[in-house]
């Protein structure tokens, strides 16, 4: 039995863990963990956890690696899906759910089965959610044909034709790319050669993580304090290790909620014994004599002594097997119209070529110069439905667009943090229920004259308003009478 | 007219099937009445004001003319958060929580289970011999009032004088049958009166000789924020002894009523025991125990073409947003395997039922047991008497007819 729990759904009622404690844990007012892959003798209960969920965000399935690949549908259409993640995993579903009957085959550059990443962050530093056992559920037999720990070296369009690392081919009817990100490492090689420098994106990046954080490490060294490097520096907290939190910027998450909203995470970790290390880079790594780090000297001159660092600054896209390809891609991932078709070199759509997930570079919905591409965990979900739905359309039936609002979460430092839209862009906020960093409260992002974006600390049941302030364009600041309001509505500055 | 549509809901006659009524109310998107009062039915509205910030529990928030019938705390009692908005309510609510379920004690309503195993037995166990039983009086009431004692360490003695007290001050007073009698008002009034002051000398009992039950908990928590001060402790012990109860008692009966009516399911639900938990999600779904609440909009609220104004108590008619079939398909069909169920019987938001893990459990443990025990039963009649207050909706009785009740 496999259990994912969509957290964007996620409102924190906790009605899981009265049903089934041992496999759902709720972390202050709403932050939710499980445990993916529940023992047999937990089934009843776990199946009762996820008929009372009140917003029906769990899943319970199989393993998607439960069955057995079968080769049938041999004679039918072929869809090839590279990317063996969320976006990938999640479009093999979706095309099966809409009755796709054809051949499917899932190639992946990791040796796993698709697995869920946003636990990787609370299972390196949690007994309960071993990095091993994250693998995703599925609802229905996939029939798919996966081939895992073979990375896809090139695309010829023309042939219609996947290259391998391995030399071989695989042809398709239908593609879809899903290749999804990699981690940003340090620039420069300054950290190659020096044991204890970490990056984590992977299952195995985790487990590394997992085994030198039990060791225990004298201090971790977190480097970057966007959610990723935040969520770590809290877990290694709940470990009761000491940390220290590195970012260039004034706050941490100061990129994608500005330095206002970013000040209360910054205090939130202090509050729970995080050394704060705000505009600060790190000048160098010192190694001892085996190779092993020892100290991290920062931009400040001032040096701090520590055996283990965890490169946190950001993802970069796998795009590179694209290269001498008809499909359009740069560092900002690979182009695609709304549609999520790829587009070419001429900006128009590559025949049945589409692209889902974090890798893909839509046009942004509010900017019309600009290309958007979220690296959330429910917009490869709502990608792959997209693109599930127009790989495989019938002549006639009309494509959909792609308009999902991204949305997200973060729990770190004992507080849930959700949001909708486009906080990233806004240039003023509005605090509109509670008081910042006091307990729960709720923040929109206005750009220029429009709500673009909606944040909630502990307060994500009222989230549902705000995105549809969000999804209208509401005015900013948007003019309604809120319950709870104990604060004055004071515009101000996002912070960036 | 819809204003008569409303009224009509409310009347007691009505009471055995709303169900028209509420179809028809849902063709509006608000139905405003003639004193002002807004009902929603549909479901994504229900459902989007019951997560809106606009939205307050606070009725005092009403203008005066709005607040029909609305109670005013009993003496020495302070509003319990069940009619308090932010930051208030999640502090008092923490408070009760912390000793209730996750995260402080996330196993606390399953360490239950032996307990309401145990008492259900022996209600059965009671009806051996029996032809014919009152399921409510003998079963759907009485366990749920015993666990209620339970948890707030009140002696199982005492619910007798409780129970009858509770019935009369529960729901919300503009569901009487005439919230303006005022002879309803002063039994309702004398009722709570009466439970503040059985729970006043209750909390002094417990406050020199505690128990192991969460009242208790809640008088001696030295953590922060606490305790909570005695008006508090006092509204909060009565509201958890009214709602621990009164709803759980509809849930039992509504799921009997709904499985005897439906044989096909019962014989389902008989074949595979693990069916038992959808079976009380679709009498959810179908049967809540809680059809109508009231609230304030503290803000203009526009629906479709509508506006429910400023200062307007606005009815959520959960009842009817459950079958609305722009959710649900086949709404009226009672199907205990119904995928993707999500009713709105325990309300949405911050205001999301405190007790339902232990309703739903108790709810669960109930019918598997009477459909596993009870041999060939079926209902003697049909639709049975209901209680007369349209917001808390249940069988004021159910006959039930067996040829015999299988050992435990």
């Amino acid at each position: 039995m496999k259990v994912s729990v969509d957290l964007n759904r996620c409102e924190g009622y906790g009605q899981c863990v009265f049903a089934a404690p041992d496999a759902f844990t709720l972390h202050g007012l709403e932050a939710l963990t499980y445990v993916p892959n529940p023992p047999d003798e937990m089934r009843d209960a776990v199946h009762r956890a996820a008929l009372a969920c009140p917003v029906r965000a769990i899943t319970v399935g199989t393993g998607n690696a439960d069955e057995p690949a079968t080769t049938s549908g041999e004679n039918g259409r072929h869809v090839v899906i590279v990317g063996a993640s969320l976006a990938g995993l999640k479009t093999a579903e979706a095309l099966r759910e809409s009755g796709f009957s054809g051949q499917l085959t899932i190639i992946g550059d990791e040796p796993h089965r698709p697995y869920d990443r946003p636990p990787l962050t609370k299972a390196c530093v949690s007994e309960k959610l071993p990095p091993d056992r994250l693998e995703l559920p599925v609802t229905r037999p996939l029939d798919a044909r996966f081939r895992l720990g073979v990375p896809a070296t090139g695309l010829d369009t023309d042939h219609r034709l996947v290259r391998l690392a391995d030399g071989g081919t695989v042809g398709y009817d239908s593609l879809v790319i899903a290749t999804g990100t990699r981690a940003r490492p340090f620039p420069g090689g300054a950290a190659d050669d020096i044991d204890g420098v970490l990056t984590v994106r992977t299952r195995d990046d985790a487990e590394d993580l997992q085994r030198r954080l039990a060791r225990p490490p004298r201090r971790v060294v977190v480097i970057g304090a966007g959610f990723l490097g935040s969520e770590l520096a809290s877990g290694c907290r709940e470990l009761g290790l000491d940390v220290t939190l590195v970012e260039a910027q004034a706050t941490p998450l100061q990129g994608p909620l500005g330095s206002v909203i970013g000040g209360v995470v910054a205090d939130l970790a202090r509050d729970k014994g995080v050394d704060v290390r705000m505009w600060n880079t790190v000048e160098r790594f010192v190694a001892d004599g085996t190779g092993a780090l020892r100290q991290i000297v920062l931009s400040d001159g001032a040096a701090v002594d520590a055996d283990l660092a965890v490169v946190a600054l950001g993802a970069q896209r796998n795009v590179e097997w694209l290269d001498d390809s008809a499909v359009r891609a740069d560092s900002g991932g690979v182009h695609c119209d709304d549609q999520c078709r790829a587009l070419g070199h001429d900006g128009q759509p590559v025949p049945d070529v589409y692209v889902a997930g974090d890798v893909a570079a839509a046009p942004h919905p509010l900017l019309p110069d600009r290309r958007l591409s979220v690296e959330h965990w429910g917009n490869a979900v709502t990608q792959a439905r997209t693109v599930a739905h127009n790989t495989t359309r019938r002549p006639g039936q009309a494509p959909i667009p792609h308009t999902g609002l991204p949305a997200f979460w973060s729990s770190q430092f004992g507080v849930n943090i959700k949001g909708v839209g486009y906080p990233g862009i806004a240039d003023r906020i509005a605090v509109v229920q509670g008081t910042l960093g006091q307990g729960s409260f709720s923040v929109l992002y206005g750009r220029e004259d429009r709500t673009v974006a909606a944040v909630t600390f502990d307060n994500g049941r009222y989230l549902h308003y705000y995105e549809s302030l969000v999804r209208q364009g509401a005015p900013f600041p948007a003019e309604f009478v809120a319950c709870d309001e104990n604060t004055a509505r004071a515009l101000r500055p996002v912070g960036r | 007219m819809a204003s008569t549509l409303y009224r009509q809901v409310l009347h007691p006659d009505s009471r055995p099937h709303p169900w028209p009524l509420y179809t028809e109310l849902r063709k509006e998107a608000v139905s405003v009445q003639d004193d002002g009062t807004c009902v929603v039915s549909g479901y994504d509205e229900v459902s989007a004001l019951l997560r809106d910030p606009r939205i307050s529990a606070d009725r005092g928030n009403a203008t005066p003319d709005s607040r029909v019938g609305v109670d005013a705390p009993a003496p020495g009692t302070a509003p319990s958060f069940l009619v308090r908005d932010n930051p208030t309510h999640d502090q008092l609510r923490g408070l009760a929580q912390r000793h209730f379920g996750p995260p402080a004690r996330p196993g606390f309503v399953e360490s239950l289970r032996p307990m309401v195993e145990e008492l259900i037995r022996d209600h059965i166990d009671h009806l051996t011999g029996r032809g014919e039983f009152d399921l409510v009086s003998e079963f759907s009431h009485p366990i749920p009032v015993r666990v209620a004692c339970h948890l707030l360490g009140v002696p199982p003695e005492d619910a007798f004088t409780l129970a009858p007290l509770a019935e009369e001050g529960a729901g919300s007073p503009e569901f009487l049958v005439d919230p303006r009698d005022p002879e309803a008002a002063a039994a309702r009034n004398h009722a709570q009166q009466e439970l503040a002051e059985y729970f006043l000398a209750h909390i002094e009992r417990l406050r020199k000789k505690p128990g192991q039950d969460i009242l208790s908990r809640m008088i001696h928590d030295d953590g922060p924020g606490s305790p909570m001060s005695l008006p508090e402790l006092l509204s909060t012990a009565i509201m958890l002894f009214i709602g621990g109860h009164e709803t759980t008692v509809n849930l039992i009966s509504s799921s009997m009523l709904l499985l005897l009516r439906h044989p096909e399911q019962l014989a389902r639900l008989q074949a595979d025991p693990s069916l038992a938990a959808g079976a009380i999600e679709e009498t959810l779904r179908l049967e809540p125990s809680v059809h109508l609440r009231p609230r304030v909009a503290v803000d203009d609220i526009v629906i479709g073409d509508r506006t429910i104004p400023k200062g307007s108590t606005v009815i959520l008619a959960l009842a009817a947003a459950n079958r609305d079939p722009r959710r649900f398909p086949d709404p009226d069909t009672f199907d205990i395997t119904r995928p993707d169920i999500g009713h709105l019987s325990f309300g949405a938001g911050i205001h999301f039922c405190f007790g339902a893990g232990l309703g739903r459990m108790e709810g669960q443990i109930a019918v598997r047991e009477l459909t596993r025990r009870l041999v060939n039963p079926r209902l003697s009649q049909d639709p049975p008497p209901y209680r007369p207050m349209a917001d808390l909706r249940g069988p004021s009785a159910l006959r039930i007819t067996v040829d015999g009740v299988r050992p435990a």
